[in-house]
Order: C-alpha cells, then structure tokens, then sequence
C-alpha cells in the first residue's frame, strides 16, 4: 500500500487485521485469549506433521530417546570416575586433588543455601553436588558433579579459598540454528560499520584538546555510540566456538560466577543468557576477553571487505583513550552523568580535564536533562544495589521496548537498553598502563575504588563494560599536518 | 500456581505433550483458519511458540490459567506477526521488482516497528471513537472470525452484527480517506 493513497474494502482488511496484531502483541488479552483458545476449528491436522513438530519439540527440550541415552552413557562414566577416584583416594596419592575437591564443596555448600540452582544429595559416606547453570548462550544447559568422601579425612582448619569455579574450561555446544542466528548478527554488525551507521557510530574529527594542562592535537576516530551489547558479544563468542579458538574463547568467556559471588543468584542465568537482556550492555568481561573482541572485530571486518569486494579501508578497532573519551565528551560526542561527586577521567581532581571543561559538561548535562526524558536513569549508579532493586531497574527496559528484544542489530533500541543497564566502562589512560572504569558518577572516589579494587580481584564485574573506537588510518584527518 | 504451569515447567515428556494438546491444536487452527497461512507456517509458529514457552515458563508464574493462556497466546501473535510481516514483505519485494534492496536492515525494522503509515494513524483515530462491541467487532471480523463467533464473544445478536459491520465498514472506508487526504 502506498503511503498517501485512498483505501479501499480490501486494503481496510488489511489494516484492521495488521492492527489487531499489533495490538495483541503488545498486550497480554487474556479475554480474547481464552476466546480463540475455546473455539472449535476444523480437525484436519495431519498426522505425520503433527508428529514431526512433538518430537522436535521432544528432541530440541532434551526429552528425547536420544538424550535418554547420552543419559545412560553420563551416568556410567560419572559411575566409573567415582569408582577411579575412591581407588585413588584408597591409594593415598591424591590427597592434594581431594582438598581441592573439598574446598571447592565448601564454596559451593556456602553459595548453595542461597542459590536455587544448586541440588545436593547427601549420605553418611559421601555428597554428589550437582551445579546446574545455563551457558552464555541461554539454550544448552549442563551439569558438573563434584564428588568427594568422609570430610573428617581433611579436617584443615584453615582451607585455602577455592574459587567457584563454573564455566572454567567448558565450552557450550552449538546448535545449528544458534550458528545461523549469530552468523547473520554478525553480519549485521560489520555491515553497520561499512555503512558508518549514525545510530551506533559518530564520527570525532580531529581537533585539538587540552589534557593534563598541554594542549594536544587528537587524530580523529569514529566512537561507538552505546556499549557492545550481550547479543553482540554472545555472536563474538560463538563465533570463536565455530571456529574452534577453544584458548580465545575461554580467556573471553563471561564470568558468570561475579553475579554469584554477590549473590545475584537469578542475574547469573539470566543476564547474559536471557534475551530479553541481549541489548544491555555485556559485563563481566576481562580486558583480555575485551581485546580478542577488538580484534575479532577487526579482523572479521578485514574478512568481510575481502569476500565483498568492497572499497572500504583498514579500519583499527580498540578500546578508548582517555583523551578521547574527554573530547567526545566536551564537545557533546558522547553523552556522560557528570554529576556531583567524583566523575573519575572528568573529575577536575585527578589532572585530566581542566576547569573549561566542568564548564563545558555543566553544560552539555543541562542540554541533554533537556532533550533526553531518560538522563536520570543513564545516570543511575547502581554499584551495590540488591539484586531484586536491580532486575526492577532493568525492567524498566521493557516499559519502552515491551516486545523481547528479537535477535537483531537494531539501535534505537540499543540506546534505550543500554541506558537502562548502564554501567561503567572500560578506557586506557594514554600512555600508560593504567585501565578506568570511567561513564559513572560516583558519590566519592572511595566507592570508585571499590569497584575498581573488585575489577582487579576478579577480572571482571558485572558492574562494568566497554565500547569501542574505530580509527580509518586512511581518513585525511586523521594525521593532523602540522602535527 | 495452577496446575497446569506446573505439570509444564516440569518439561518432560509427559509436560511437553500436554502443552502441545492443550496448545498446539488449536493455536494451529487459529492459524489455518482464521489468518490463512498454509500447513507449514503454521507448524513453524505452532513450533516456535511452544518452545519459547518451554524455554521461558520458569522465570514467571501465573495466578490463573487465564493468564496463563494469555501469556501464550501473546507469544503467539508475536510469532503470527513477524511471520505476517515476513509474508508481506516477501510479496512487496515480489511486486516492487527488489526496489527495497538497498534498505538497511534498520530501516527495514524501523518502517515496521515505529513508522506507521496515515492511513493506519487514522484508522487507529477514527477506530479509537467507537464503542468497545463495536471496535471488537471489526478487528475480530477483520480476523476472520464468523459473526456467530463474535457474537459469542460480545453478546450482541448475531444479525446486528452483521448489519453494523457493514455499516461501519463503509463509514470506515470514508473517514479514513478523508483524514488521509487532510493529513498530505
């Protein structure tokens, strides 16, 4: 139908039946639910179809006669391990393997009282615990047991700390259908950057920029304009999986655990997996994890280019420099919460920014309270917050998107997400070795530290994550002559 | 929690086979019957809908089995409608001899999900003023639903209905084209 026409009898059908779903699928209805569930229609089903969805249903829900058997085959192998283990155990020679083991219980004993995920059985000779997660990709799930005998054997009264340890050294399988969903995302994702998609990416023209009290000239870049997602990380990760990096894969998988270690029980098999988070920012990623992406990135884009036959140049993707996140901040590249407290990199007191620019982003943070209705919830810091206070926040999302984020590369929707699930973000001082977790105000640089201490312990938070920047090295700005 | 849910979030044989009896039937027909789409589409949502069911159904819980059908019946039509939307775009492309290609992914999602075209804002305008029977009335016709069904459904004699519908589909027609052409 064009756009500006007269309808007619048959185009109003259209419309009224377009409409009705449309209102139906934002709604839940239960009235008309009920209705079109008590109607009677004709019974023409065909058998053999019929029979083909219930067994793929059967099959694709892990209840079929197949995984019944691959049930049988654990079942013997765990039987066979614990049989080994109590002949080495008898044996005296794995004592050291058996304090892990116990140390590891003790940990997953702790966690478990709180944890719905965690099933113990017990008798007077020896516990099976059975830790049940979903994996990053939400479908797949697994099970690790753990076994261990008498405890009185090690009775260490000051055991070392074992860490909870998950995911270590597993990789999730992929099914066929993940593979095509994360190959065409993938696709999705490079071709924004080919067509320099204003919705994701802004070009910074080179300009100069007063940073720790010298001025400088800083070459331009192209800044992402929202944190890499879930889906997009998840697409970066099975396509490690694919092409079967099993080393890069376990350096940048997601540490679920951190979500556990804070007793965000329900965050951890929800956050990275559920799709309804798959344009929030990813967290609880290494730099090194962060890294491989930016290198994936690049690289893929390389691959893309090639196998297109395009006219696009090398482009460079990595994390940003500290100077410039300042100058797409200062001049309203990006927007920041600066608001009373601490701004880490924007904070006159750490000899970054001078006091031009608390100016500029009073500034800047006045315009954008103006224009943008959701300023005070990008600029919630939710650092410490109890996980019930959290997911509430988080399903505020689904008030502006009440659809489930579907499974594509859409930015209007990515802005909104990622605003909801705002969290710190990784940048790299230049010239140094020194990584901030910058974006966030903060009410004093002592709750910064902590985050930034529980980053260092771990790796990773769930309370941080990163964009990127992409630099043409071909771009006529991007060496200023005079420089 | 009703029994039913939790028979399901049991997901075993026995939980998935009764979803789909209690479900799958008739969200077939439904498909079939009354939005025309041929077997195999409608086993693909049947599929997808029962499945994301199965995948989702332990992070809510449901008081009634009302919700609950409205639950399901929701994902549902959100399967109906992309597969409606993937169907509509197939045949434009057909007619508009591939004049959509160079459209991103994004405008393509955009012009689906936010741009509404004037003559669906009119509609929603001029369908906003009826009487709630009345509104029912022309989506659920409009669904293929027969004027007994509907009359179930609203409590209306099945013979008035048929006399409004007709009545209201031309006066429909007319002020939806009039607010159109005001509208350019």
């Amino acid at each position: 139908m064009s756009t500006n026409k007269n309808i007619n009898e048959f185009e109003l059908d259209e419309l009224l039946r377009e409409l009705s779903l449309d209102e139906n699928s934002a709604i839940i209805n239960e009235t008309e639910a009920s209705f079109v569930l008590s109607q009677e229609y004709p019974d023409d089903i065909d058998a053999d179809k019929e029979m083909d969805v219930l067994n793929k249903l059967l099959k694709d829900t892990g209840n079929s006669d197949n995984s019944k058997n691959w049930i049988t085959i654990l079942l013997i192998i765990t039987l066979i391990a614990l049989l080994l283990y109590s002949f080495l155990r008898d044996s005296g020679t794995s004592k050291e393997n058996l304090k892990i083991a116990h140390n590891v219980i003790n940990e997953v004993n702790k966690k478990k009282a709180s944890a719905q995920n965690f099933i113990k059985t017990t008798n007077t000779t020896s516990s099976i615990v059975h830790v049940q997660q979903n994996d990053t990709f939400g479908r797949e799930k697994f099970i690790r047991m753990i076994a261990y005998s008498d405890s009185t054997k090690y009775s260490d009264p000051h055991p070392p700390t074992t860490e909870i340890e998950i995911n270590k050294g597993i990789v999730p399988t992929l099914l066929q259908k993940d593979k095509v969903l994360y190959l065409k995302i993938k696709e999705q994702m490079l071709r924004r950057i080919i067509k320099s998609d204003k919705g994701l990416y802004t070009h910074v023209p080179s300009y100069k920029l007063n940073y720790k009290g010298k001025n400088i000239i800083l070459d331009a870049f192209s800044v992402r304009n929202v944190c890499i997602t879930n889906l997009e990380y998840k697409t970066f990760l099975a396509d490690l999986i694919v092409q079967k990096r099993t080393s890069d894969y376990l350096n940048a998988q997601i540490k679920t655990e951190n979500w556990l270690k804070k007793d965000y029980n329900s965050l951890a098999n929800l956050y990275s997996q559920d799709e309804k988070y798959n344009d929030f920012p990813v967290v609880n990623v290494s730099l090194k994890g962060v890294e491989l992406f930016c290198g994936w990135l690049q690289e893929e884009l390389k691959l893309y280019i090639m196998h297109h036959h395009l006219k696009f140049p090398d482009i460079n993707i990595r994390l940003p420099y500290d100077t410039e996140a300042i100058f797409a901040a200062r001049e309203g590249y990006a927007k920041i919460s600066f608001e009373e407290g601490y701004n880490t990199i924007y904070d006159e007191s750490e000899g970054l920014v001078d006091h031009a620019f608390t100016k500029r982003a009073e500034l800047s943070k006045k315009r954008v309270k103006r224009i943008d209705t959701l300023y005070s919830i990008f600029a919630t810091n939710k650092y410490g917050w109890k996980e019930k206070d959290l997911i509430e926040f988080y399903s505020k999302g689904n008030n502006y998107y009440r659809n489930i984020p579907g499974d594509s590369i859409f930015s209007d929707r990515m802005k909104v997400l990622t605003k909801i699930g705002r969290v710190s973000e990784l940048v790299i001082e230049k010239n140094s070795d020194h990584v901030w977790l910058s974006g966030q105000s903060w009410k004093s640089k002592a709750d910064y530290l902590k985050l930034e201490s529980e980053f260092k312990n771990n790796a990773s938070s769930p309370f941080v994550g990163f964009r990127v920047v992409l630099i043409n090295p071909d771009d006529p700005e991007y060496k200023n002559p005079f420089w | 929690m009703i029994d039913l849910v939790k028979q399901i979030k049991k997901k075993d044989k026995n939980a998935i086979t009764l979803l789909y009896n209690t479900y799958g039937k008739k969200l077939y027909g439904f498909a079939i019957h009354k939005w025309n789409l041929d077997e195999d589409e409608a086993w693909d949502l049947v599929y997808k809908t029962l499945y994301k069911i199965i995948n989702v159904i332990d992070n809510y819980s449901f008081e009634t089995e009302n919700k609950f059908n409205g639950f399901v019946y929701k994902v549902f039509i959100n399967n109906l409608r992309n597969q409606y939307h993937a169907n509509k775009k197939n045949l434009q492309l057909i007619e508009l001899n591939e004049k959509h290609s160079g459209i991103s992914e994004e405008e393509e999602m955009k012009s689906e999900e936010s741009k509404l075209s004037p003559q669906m804002i009119c509609l929603k305008k001029i369908l906003n003023q009826f009487e709630d029977w009345k509104r029912t009335l022309m989506l659920m016709k409009a669904q293929n639903f027969s004027y007994e069904e509907i009359a179930s459904y609203i409590h209306k004699p099945a013979d008035q209905l048929k006399v409004y519908y007709m009545r209201a589909k031309q006066v429909l027609i007319e002020k939806v084209n009039e607010c159109v052409s005001k509208a350019i």
